[in-house]
């Protein structure tokens, strides 16, 4: 039985977003680029800036004097994030197979699912229709027997919403096509083989045989040969479903004081461990994401090492917040050292193995002994019964 | 010192010391033998010690210059297991060298000077019981598995070994072992108990308690005493002096439940096996296997969300209510490995409380585990 891909594609989706908010936006050129840093590379384009002359890589400066009436966007991850979320929220009715290649790019494999959903071009017009009507982007898809064919049809198709290449008519679709549109041929082998080798089209290169093949390509000429032909044997690969507990906070203006940054930062800790508790879980890993005002980011991640006791007659897992506190926060200032005021901090705590515990056979030198366990549970007990705000945190000089 | 010895007997005591001496240390003379001659027909003796251990044994051996010398334990035991000569030719040089041939190769090796060797300590007038190797490795055996060289809270990296008497008031010896999750504990009683100088209980180090192993399993009997906060283990011509730990073992009798809420038998090899199919799938983070007794049938279920579930059940006689909890299969494992008899008893109280193993042929053995939560 052959495949069946789809491919969703959302061009520009930062800017797609945008434009949601701010309808002027339309119809206008759009680039998406770090505004404030001078040696700044444009990320994302509309068609608009494109027909002005204005690629992906270009550098920006270059780009306003190509396209003076260029609008620039500051990249926003979290808006990304959100959309790519909800459309992954859609696809993942029709099938458990779905991957988020990259933003405003995802892959559904439907192979088997005739019965239930339909012709596959039906369903991928559906789908397209679906994220259309909740989140207002406009997309196209592609839908062929393997991931490659499935991308090029999509990002091909400019004037019908769904692109459908039969089985065994890949090579025919992609012949015609120019060269560049297959993955691996940059810039470099695209000059060598339009300028130099007289090749424009996908045929063209699937033509050639395997020895002229490995003198331009080397080793990796099976590979392209299998690009050229429409074959791609890459399955579909499932988002892991790993439980992750975070907190993010986007601070009220923009700040570069590392006492108010640490109080930030300690709240979203405190947060994050009260709801750990209470599930009863012990991270193993722990992340923080520090965005800067100019929309730079640093991620960092570390594992913990908790040694948590457990209340033998409650069952709960027992950690201070300073526990998880004060290996985030050496890590906040290993790696927070711009001059350069921060704007939004995120922590996630993830690898959970709290589930299985040895219970101890002698209740030794145990947690009630430790003042700071104990007075994590009575806030706890506080937290529980007033809320999570009922508490607050306080430093004294 | 210059003797002639024969390699087999030399190779046979080398290598029982090999587990004794230091192989990285911060005194190098820990990591040699020392040979002192007894006399011109006695032979010779052999000793290394660790400074916790010490262990000694006599040689026979053709003494043609009396004296004492080290050579490096290691690197004697390398020169003999690659020899295949019958005899060796060992003599002291001057400026700390050793000559070691075998009559086809020689080995100058530098050498430490003898008096530097840690003075072995053997205390004097010591109260000896026999106890038959046998008997002692099976004490050991069914109790050692459970030490753990890690701190549990407590430091228990030995064997808890005391004299306790029964309600007619004969003597018994008990070994005791735990790592704070489990533990196991042995009962023997023996004529001469009453002579041990063992009002207390004592914490017999890992190592030791391996190396007594040993001697009790080349057979026959084995002098064992106790004094002055050393244990002293004599069999033939070999002696093995340990210094004892100075923890204080928690209290193990108040973990051992009194009453249990449901008792099982069945097989030990089947439950052995479930056991170690069970482990196939548990890893460092997914250990547990939940362990369900119900309506004549034992259920073992051990998931992994990494890599999937694996389940086995066991025709058993049991009526009694429902018992569900999670236990270590290592543990299981060892403890079952460890006991002899076709049948064990598997006693629950509920699942906070720890499950205790016993069998018929396993005459004064009980093994606790402490469950898991799943």
């Amino acid at each position: 039985m052959h495949r069946h891909i789809i491919h969703v594609h959302i061009p520009a989706l930062r800017i797609a977003l945008a434009r949601i908010f701010e309808p002027c936006l339309r119809e206008r050129p759009v680039a998406v680029a770090f505004p404030e840093s001078p040696r700044a590379r444009v990320l994302s384009i509309s068609g608009e800036a494109r027909k002005a002359g204005v690629f992906k890589g270009m550098f920006l400066q270059e780009a306003r004097k190509c396209c003076p009436g260029l609008r620039v966007l500051p990249p926003d991850v979290e808006m990304v994030e959100q959309a790519s979320c909800r459309m992954a929220g859609i696809a993942a009715q029709y099938t458990p197979l779905w991957e988020i290649s990259r933003p405003g790019h995802i892959y559904l494999d439907l192979t088997g699912t005739q019965r239930l959903w339909g012709a596959v071009k039906d369903t991928a017009f559906c789908i397209r229709e679906e994220i259309k009507g909740a989140l207002s982007l406009k997309g196209t898809a592609g839908v062929a027997s393997n991931k490659l064919v499935s991308h090029i049809a999509s990002c091909t198709a400019c004037h019908e919403p769904v692109l459908d290449v039969d089985f065994g008519k890949e090579a025919a679709f992609l012949a015609p096509l120019e060269v560049s549109r297959i993955p691996g041929i940059g810039g470099v082998y695209r000059k060598m083989l339009m300028e130099e080798l007289n090749i424009f089209f996908i045929g063209q290169l699937a033509g050639l045989n395997m020895d002229r093949l490995r003198l331009l390509f080397g080793p990796r000429a099976p590979v392209i040969r299998q690009r050229a032909l429409g074959i791609d044997p890459t399955p579909v690969y499932c988002p892991p479903q790993k439980p992750l507990m975070s907190e993010a906070v986007t601070l009220p203006g923009d700040e570069n004081d590392d006492v108010r940054l640490l109080r930030s930062l300690f709240r979203l800790v405190e947060r994050c461990a009260y709801r750990m508790r209470k599930r009863g879980l012990v991270p193993g890993k722990a992340g923080l994401l520090v965005r800067y005002a100019d929309q730079k980011e640093m991620r960092r991640r570390i594992p913990l090492s908790l040694a948590p006791c457990m209340d033998l007659a409650s069952h709960d897992v027992d950690f201070g917040d300073p526990d998880l506190y004060h290996p985030l926060e050496s890590l906040f200032f290993q790696m927070c050292r711009r001059r350069v005021r921060v704007r939004l901090i995120k922590v996630w705590f993830w690898d959970f193995g709290g589930k299985q515990q040895q219970l101890p056979l002698f209740h030794a030198p145990c947690p009630d002994r430790d003042p700071t366990r104990r007075i994590t549970r009575a806030l706890d007990r506080i937290r529980d019964r007033y809320g999570e705000g009922a508490v607050r945190y306080g430093r004294a000089a | 010192m210059e003797i002639k010895i024969d390699r087999n007997e030399l190779f046979k005591a080398v290598s029982r010391v090999q587990s004794i001496i230091e192989k990285k240390s911060n005194m190098p003379v820990l990591s040699t033998i020392l040979f002192t001659t007894l006399g011109a027909d006695e032979g010779i003796r052999i000793s290394a010690t660790d400074l916790e251990l010490g262990f000694q044994e006599e040689v026979a051996a053709q003494v043609v210059q009396e004296g004492s010398l080290t050579i490096s334990g290691r690197k004697l035991f390398e020169i003999l297991k690659e020899s295949k000569a019958d005899q060796f030719h060992i003599s002291e040089k001057e400026n700390n060298r050793v000559v070691v041939s075998d009559g086809v190769a020689r080995f100058d090796l530098a050498c430490i000077a003898a008096d530097e060797f840690p003075t072995f300590m053997e205390p004097e007038d010591v109260q000896t019981v026999s106890i038959e190797g046998e008997t002692l490795c099976e004490m050991i055996n069914k109790t050692i598995y459970a030490v753990t060289l890690e701190e549990a809270g407590f430091k228990l990296s030995g064997v808890y070994t005391e004299r306790l008497t029964d309600e007619k008031g004969d003597y018994f010896l008990r070994m005791v072992a735990t790592d704070g999750h489990r533990l196991s504990l042995i009962d023997k009683s023996f004529p001469g108990l009453e002579k041990l100088d063992l009002n207390n209980g004592v914490l017999i180090p890992k190592k030791g308690m391996s190396e007594l192993n040993k001697m009790g399993a080349e057979g026959g009997t084995v002098e064992l005493g106790f004094k002055e906060k050393r244990c002293i283990a004599r069999r033939d011509k070999t002696l093995l002096v340990m210094r004892l730990l100075e923890t204080k073992f928690p209290d193990y009798e108040a973990v051992i439940p009194k009453e249990v809420n449901s008792s099982v038998q069945l097989s030990r090899i089947s439950l052995l096996e479930g056991m170690r199919k069970m482990l196939i799938l548990s890893n460092e983070r997914y250990r547990a296997v939940r362990v369900t007794l119900e309506s004549n049938l034992l259920d073992l279920v051990s998931t992994n969300p990494e890599l999937g579930e694996a389940e086995e059940k066991m025709t058993i006689e049991y009526d009694g209510e429902r018992i569900e909890a999670g236990f270590n299969p290592k543990y299981f494992i060892d403890v079952l490995q460890s006991m002899e008899s076709e049948l064990v008893s598997l006693d629950f109280s509920d699942s906070s409380k720890p499950c205790i193993l016993r069998g018929e042929l396993d005459k004064g053995f009980t093994g606790l585990i402490m469950p898991m939560r799943v």
